[in-house]
Parts: structure tokens; sequence; C-alpha cells
């Protein structure tokens, strides 16, 4: 039996503390079947049997709405009207799932309507991007799986360069390949270094018709160490403070698209005006020339107008118990329809509003992965944990 | 976050913040989004990647193991800002690679480190003198086919027992699936928790084992322990899952004391 589960934050970097009750698993509520010496049936456990949704994305030409799901490790697809359900586990159009998709632990997706593709980031452990053909599903194998930095996050993608941008949070990094690569193939160009002050990036927009892209940034900062080409080495030279570690405020860096190497932002969104709080998923939004972003930390969804610089309010904020926003991780907007659609961590849901709305409204749609009120353990990729001896509780560390 | 460490002296928790070369500690009832009560972090720290994070209160340390910086720190428990570590253990002689545990036995004085060896590097269980300084070689490895040991992450120690506990994970770099829920990859050598004496030394089979299907565990990366309620807990990477194992005969009863 959970007593509480207390969710603190995003995945990467959330503390999540799990109550169990152990006192309560006394010695008569022990299993005691051994299928073999070792193999000893756990007697008790926390695990979520439903999808989680990470990064969304929408493709308005074909009525469709695509999520991340690092939990079973799936790509699920759903009609972006059709989807939405009351109370019960929505239906997806398409679930990809299975020993052939290279599927993991994924993070950001986009979906490229001209050429019917979705593409995929594994963030952590494969440092692959996934492509997947439109229409499969199952265990399908992808189109095709191209190599990218360690930590990979936050996918882009420009029809017009025909390039995908890649954000990656080790190295301080948006890295661009030409959109059609395959296996192991060298970027077509980087952009990195003090002066841009990429620091732990996640979500990131392309905007096409202003020529620029946007980054958020957590502001985790660990230095510009050496890159060796298969990660990064340290130096160990104690006076280089450049390979210190330090904790920035979190930001809204806007580059133009062609930018590369250590380029300066054109603009930066940046201090406690702001509200920024773990940004995860950032879009574009072309119909109120508007900056979206999914403000982990709070619960909230900020947006800024398109040219914001500075130290600077949102234009609005979508937050409060009627949104159902639970720490989100992603955003996506559809302007055919004129509405956000955000993507929560903290609950298996994705919800649809209107690209005006603010303050605490309620979604204009539900897709769900679970039943409501479904609770959400919130792990991703957990690596440790400690047994809390005064209060009998587990620590898990996101 | 990769780590995590409680310290039930001063109730207080320790996490390592890989992305921005920090260590935290927060107070242990903290919830929501609630500072730190110290941080460790800054160029005289000389912390680069910390992957985890251990305690010996006996000695009133915080110990430090870094996967990028291939080395192991120790800290006042009560450091706080850019402070310089008082020991590291770093050097080829050490034979560390990319640090995933680090535990202390305070009272054989010993550090337990679990390390990943990419390339030339041995994957396996470091043994050092606590108080060991510099480039120095393990007291004792215990790595090799017979130990089952193809990654690792976190460990402990039972200094009660002189027992480690490891999380052998055991992820290979091709995966496949299997359709059951909640653990959907199936991996041709699944990790498991693995139990071996201290003064162990080479390519020893553990002397204790969690591993199979009925375990649920796929990759386990964590390990703790609650020897009071003689059980095994674990974290698992691939069905983000969390499972209590209860295991007597890992921790077997206290001898009553003998009228002399």
């Amino acid at each position: 039996m959970i007593r509480k589960i207390g969710v603190a934050g995003a995945l990467g970097t959330a503390l999540v503390v799990m109550m169990a009750a152990l006192a309560q698993a006394g010695p008569q509520e022990k299993k005691s079947s051994k299928p073999a010496p070792e193999d000893i049936p756990p007697v008790r456990m926390i695990a979520d049997p439903y999808p989680a949704f990470n990064g969304i994305a929408v493709d308005a030409a074909n009525g469709l709405v695509a999520m991340s799901d690092p939990n079973r490790k799936s790509l699920l697809v759903y009609d972006r009207v059709k989807g939405a359900s009351q109370g019960d586990a929505s239906v997806p159009v398409r679930q990809i799932v299975g020993p052939d998709t290279f599927l993991g632990m994924i993070a950001g997706i986009i979906l490229d309507p001209q050429h019917q593709e979705m593409y995929t980031a594994n963030n952590d452990i494969e440092d692959t991007v996934v492509v997947m053909p439109y229409g499969v599903s199952g265990n399908a194998k992808p189109a095709r799986v191209f190599s990218v930095p360690h930590q990979a996050w936050g996918l882009a993608l420009s029809d017009a360069a025909d390039l995908i941008a890649v954000t990656v949070e080790v190295q301080n990094t948006v890295v661009f390949y030409r959109r059609q690569v395959k296996g192991v193939e060298a970027p077509v160009r980087i952009l990195r270094g003090q002066a841009t002050g990429l620091a732990d990036p996640h979500g990131i927009y392309w905007d096409e018709s202003h020529n620029e892209i946007g980054v958020a940034n957590h502001g985790n900062f660990r230095g510009v160490v050496k890159n060796t080409g298969g990660g990064c080495s340290p130096s160990f030279v104690v006076e280089d403070e450049t390979e210190a570690g330090e904790s920035r405020p979190p930001s809204i860096r806007i580059f133009d698209a062609s930018a590369k190497g250590d380029a300066k932002p054109l603009r930066v969104i940046q201090g406690s005006k702001t509200g920024l709080d773990w940004p995860m998923g950032v879009a574009y939004d072309p119909q109120n020339d508007t900056i979206v972003v999914a403000n982990n930390g709070d619960s909230s969804i900020l947006i800024f107008g398109r040219n914001a610089s500075g130290d600077i309010a949102p234009l609005r904020v979508i937050r409060g118990d009627r949104t159902g926003i639970s720490h989100p991780m992603g955003v996506a907007v559809d302007p055919q329809k004129g509405e956000i659609w955000v993507s929560n961590w903290g609950d298996h849901s994705a919800l649809a509003f209107d690209s005006g709305a603010h303050g605490n409204v309620a979604p204009k749609r539900t897709i769900r992965s679970a039943p409501a009120g479904t609770p959400t353990p919130g792990f991703g990729n957990p690596m440790a944990l400690a047994y809390d001896s005064k209060r009998d509780e587990l620590l898990v560390p996101n | 976050m990769h780590g995590i460490a409680y310290d039930p002296v001063h109730d207080e928790i320790v996490v390592p913040v890989h992305l921005a070369g920090a260590v935290l500690v927060f107070r242990a009832s903290a919830s929501g989004e609630e500072a730190p009560i110290r941080i460790i972090q800054g160029p005289h720290t000389r912390i680069l990647r910390p992957e985890t994070v251990n305690l010996d209160l006996k000695n009133n340390e915080i110990v430090v193991g870094e996967d990028g910086g291939k080395d192991v720190m120790f800290f006042p428990r009560d450091a706080n800002g850019d402070i310089a570590p008082l020991r590291t253990i770093r050097g080829e002689k050490t034979g560390l690679d990319e640090v995933r545990g680090v535990a202390v036995d305070p009272i054989r004085n010993l550090l337990v480190v679990s390390s990943r060896g990419e390339g030339k590097g041995t994957t396996g269980v470091f043994v050092f003198n606590r108080t060991d300084n510099g480039d120095v070689a393990p007291r004792a490895v215990i790595a090799g086919p017979k130990s089952g040991i193809i990654r690792v992450r976190q460990v402990e120690v039972d200094p009660e027992q002189g027992k480690i506990f490891v999380a052998v994970k055991n992820n290979a770099e091709s995966y496949k699936f299997a359709d059951a829920s909640p653990s959907p990859w199936n991996p041709e050598k699944p990790g498991f928790i693995g139990v071996w004496d201290i003064n162990d030394n080479g390519d020893v089979p553990p002397r204790g084992i969690i591993k199979g299907p009925a375990s649920e565990m796929v990759w386990p990366a964590g390990v703790a322990l609650n020897a009071g309620d003689r059980e095994v807990y674990t974290i698992d990477s691939v069905s983000n899952g969390m499972y209590s194992y209860y295991m007597p005969e890992f921790f077997p009863p206290k001898k009553p004391a003998t009228k002399q």
C-alpha cells in the first residue's frame, strides 16, 4: 500500500519521495514462493503500467496529436479531436511499442507532415533519434535511426532548411543534422560555447517565419568541458573556472536559426519576473506571435511575446486547479484550431487549451493514457534509492 | 540525479547534481520546491560530474563518486560552498573509470566503489582503504565472468555483517522487449542484486543473489537496505519500478550476548 507519493519536479532532476507502508507489511503478508533459489518475488512493488506522456507534437494537416512515453517505451498517436475522453483512458489511433522499435527513455517528439515521419529522441541511454514512418503501429521498425550525443532531449525541424535541431543537456549544445540523417553522421553545425549561454537545454522550437530558434534552459551548467568526440573529458585544471559547475537562472534563449559556434543569442528571457522554473518544452505560436513554455516547476504554461527580452513577466499564464496542468513536460501549438496542447508528467493526460487562454481555466479537451485519478509514481529512468529510517520512506531521485 | 543518500543522524538528504557539478544537502523533511541547506559547488571543489554520493557518519564525511572525473572525493559532512575536498582517489593505479556507486564500512575502515570500465578499464567492485588519497591501487577488485558483473550501479555496505550489496545492472547496448508489463524489456542478460563479503577479491561469484523473472528486475540500478525489517530495495531503470524483497537470509538475527 502506498500512503503518499510526492512528486516534486521534473524528469531528469526531480526528487520523488515515496512513502510506502513498510511497517504494515508484516511477516504474515510476505510471499514465500520461490520459483528458483535466487528468483525471489518482491513483497511489494511500485510501477506504473500505463504510458506516461513526455513530449507532445501536433500535425494539424492530418488531425493528429502524438506523445512520447518513456515509461512503457512507446509512441502514442491520437486523433486530436476524437481522442478526447471524460474519465476513461483514451484509445490511440496507434501505439508503437516493441523490441524492434528502438524506443527507450524517449523525450522530445516532432511530426513531419510533409514527409509523413515522426521523430523522437532517446534521452539517457540509447543516444539516438528514432524516425518512424506514419501509419505504423505495434512492434514496428524505424524508418531510420541516427546517433546523437548523450542526453539529447529536444527536437525541432525546419522544412525550409531541411535540417533537424537537437538539444543536448550535458554538453550545453544544440546540434544540427540534415533531415535525412541516418546512422552515425557528423552534424552540419553545432551551437555551443560560453557566449551562447546554453545551460542544460531542453525544449527547442524553430520559427521559420522569423528565421529563429528558441531554446529552454534549466540553468544547470557544468562548464564547457572538452569534447573529445565520444563525450566530455575534464582537464582537471583547478584554476580553469570554465569547468566548474554553476546553477544559473533558467532562461529562454532565442538565436538566429543559422547560428553556429559560440554565437550570442538575439534575445534572452531570464530573471525573477519571468516565472521560469524548469522550463521543459517550448513552442512558437504563429497565430499570436508568442512563445509558449511548459513550466514544469510550478505546473503552469507561460506565454511570452516573441520579441520579449530580459527580465519580463509573461503576457499570460495558464495555471491553477481547474487547468489540470501537472508538471508539464511538453507543449505544442495547433495553429489550425487555435489551440495549445500540453503533456503532463504529473498526470496521465494531455490537455488542449484555446491558444488565447489565461488564468485558471479548464482545458477544452483531455486525452488520457490511464483512467482519471490513476496515480503517477513519476519514475523516469531511476538509478538510485535510499532508505529513510526515521520516516520509513524510500527516496528515489529521477 | 543518479545518486542519493539519507543521513539518519542529522536527518538530511544528500544528492549529486551531475549537470551542475554540485552536491546538494536538503532537510529530510523537505517537500516541494525547497532550497538546499548546503551546496558544495565551484572550481575549488574540483567536482565535475558527480554521479553518486554516500555518507560516512562515523567520520563525518560525504563521499562523492564521479563518472567523468573517474574519481572518489571526500568532503566534510557539513561542507558548504566552494570547498576543496579532504581527499581524492584518482589516477591510473586506482583502476577507476566511470564511478557509479560508493559506500563506506566504518568498522573495517574500507571504501567500496562500483566502477564501469569503458574501453580497457575493469567493470567491477573496488575496495580501498577509507583514508586512501591520490593515485593508489585498490586492496581488492571483484570482477570477472564468475562474478556475473557486466555493468554496475549503486552499492551499499552492511558493516555489521561485512557484506557488500551491489545493483548489478548488466544493461547491454542492444535491447529486446517482452510483451509483459511492467517489464517491457527482456534483455538476454538481466541484472541482479548481488551480495559479496567485503573481504572477497577477484572473480568471485556472489554469496547471495536476487535475480530472475519472478523478481521483476530487468536492469536494477539502485540498492538500499533496511536491516531492521530484513528488506532489500531496488529501483529498475527499465520498468521504472521499485521493488521490495524480504530477505531474512541476508540479515541473520543477531546472536544474544553470551554470559561469561
